[in-house]
This record gives structure tokens, sequence and C-alpha cells, in this order.
């Protein structure tokens, strides 16, 4: 539980953007403190991500962005022939 | 704001150290802009890193709330639409079609034939070292 001492306009506009999504100002609140964690969360999920690509040296040195691109349009064409073609 | 980005960003991203400007774009995934991808991408993207990256890329949508990886198919007609606008790939076509049923302000991608081949006011297209010009 956070307790929170809003000014009179502070919470005059709090209310108004929590009227304006249908749910009470606490709400709004926990939404917001949930999103910051998320947030959060995606930072230092990419951070690790940053880090073990750094570690991991044996692919640095392979990367071709043409080949990468190459290699994606091949495999979108193989999915779609499989396993999307009742879309088209 | 609402992005996707494509299979070949997600690729370069996660496998090049020195992708500077995707990393930079991964980090500005919050609340105030979403990240949603289909299906199709997160399969591409997973058939072509290193056993040991797909989890770490599973992992980055375990939350639902600022990155998603949606089912939904786009409707045929929508497919279609996009093939009419000269996508010759019916896979960029179905892409295309996804980006606009989501609502997505910006696809973010490599891919040259999205960015020169395909003009639509329906959504942006731009590179990742477009994307995060100020």
């Amino acid at each position: 539980m956070i307790a929170l001492q809003l000014s009179e306009p502070t919470f005059a506009k709090l209310k108004q953007l929590a009227d304006e999504q249908h749910v009470a100002p606490s709400q709004l609140i926990e939404r917001w403190l949930s999103h910051a964690e998320k947030s959060h969360q995606w930072h230092q999920k990419i951070l690790k991500l940053a880090s073990d690509v750094q570690n991991h040296q044996s692919n640095a040195a392979q990367i071709d962005v043409d080949n990468i691109i190459e290699r994606t349009r091949q495999t979108r064409r193989q999915l779609v022939e499989i396993e999307y073609a009742d879309l088209y | 704001m609402r992005i996707c980005i494509d299979s070949c960003v997600f690729i370069r991203g996660i496998l090049d150290p020195q992708a500077q400007d995707i990393h930079r774009v991964f980090l500005g995934i919050g609340p105030d802009c979403k990240l949603i991808i289909p299906r199709l991408i997160a399969k591409e993207v997973t058939r072509n890193l290193p056993i040991n990256f797909e989890k770490r890329f599973y992992d980055l949508f375990d939350d639902h709330d600022i990155a998603e990886i949606a089912d939904e198919p786009p409707p045929k007609t929508l497919i279609r639409k996009y093939i009419d606008l000269g996508l010759r790939e019916k896979g960029d076509a179905i892409i295309a079609a996804f980006v606009e049923m989501q609502q997505i302000d910006c696809l973010i991608s490599d891919n040259r034939h999205f960015l020169r081949e395909l003009n639509t006011p329906s959504f942006t297209i731009l590179s990742p070292a477009d994307f995060i010009q100020p």
C-alpha cells in the first residue's frame, strides 16, 4: 500500500484522466506503477541481452546484414507457403 | 505509440554487438512505445537464431503489457490490398496487413522492399537508424 497526498489541482487532473479511462484514480496510479515496473523489467532484459551478445564473440565476426535479410526472406517464404497458405 | 519490428532487425540486434541503432530502439520500448509483432515474425526470428538465443528472444515477451506477440491473422482483404499496392512477396503483404490491422504507427525494418517499394498512409516504415533520429 502506498499513501499519496496530492494537491487539489493535481488530484483534479488525476480524477479527470481516470474518468476518461473509466477507472478510479487509485486504479490509474496502480496501472502507471505497473507500467513503470514492466518497463524497468524490459530494460533489464535488454541490457542482459546486450551483455550476452557482447560475450558471444563467435557470432560477432559473422554478422552480415544482407545475409540476415536474405535468410529471413527465405524463412518467410517457407512459413507462408506451409503455414499461412490459407490466408491469401 | 505502437511499433512493430521486422525479423531481420531483431536478428541483427540480438546477434550483433555493434548494432547500437537497434539496441536503442529496444531500450525505447515502454509504456509510451508499445511493441507488437505477429507470430510469423517471431517464428522467422527463432528459426534464424542460435539455439541459446531462442529462449532469450521469447523471454523478452514474457511481459505482455509493453511487448506482445499477437496470434490473430490479418483479414484476407487487407492482405490483398498490400499485394495490389506492390508487395510481391505474400509474406511481406501479410506483415503489412497485420501492421494496419493492429493500428501500428511504425514498422521498423531493414527489408528494402518495405523501405523502398511500399508507400502507404496507414503507417510509417523506417530503418532502425531513422527511427531513433530525434
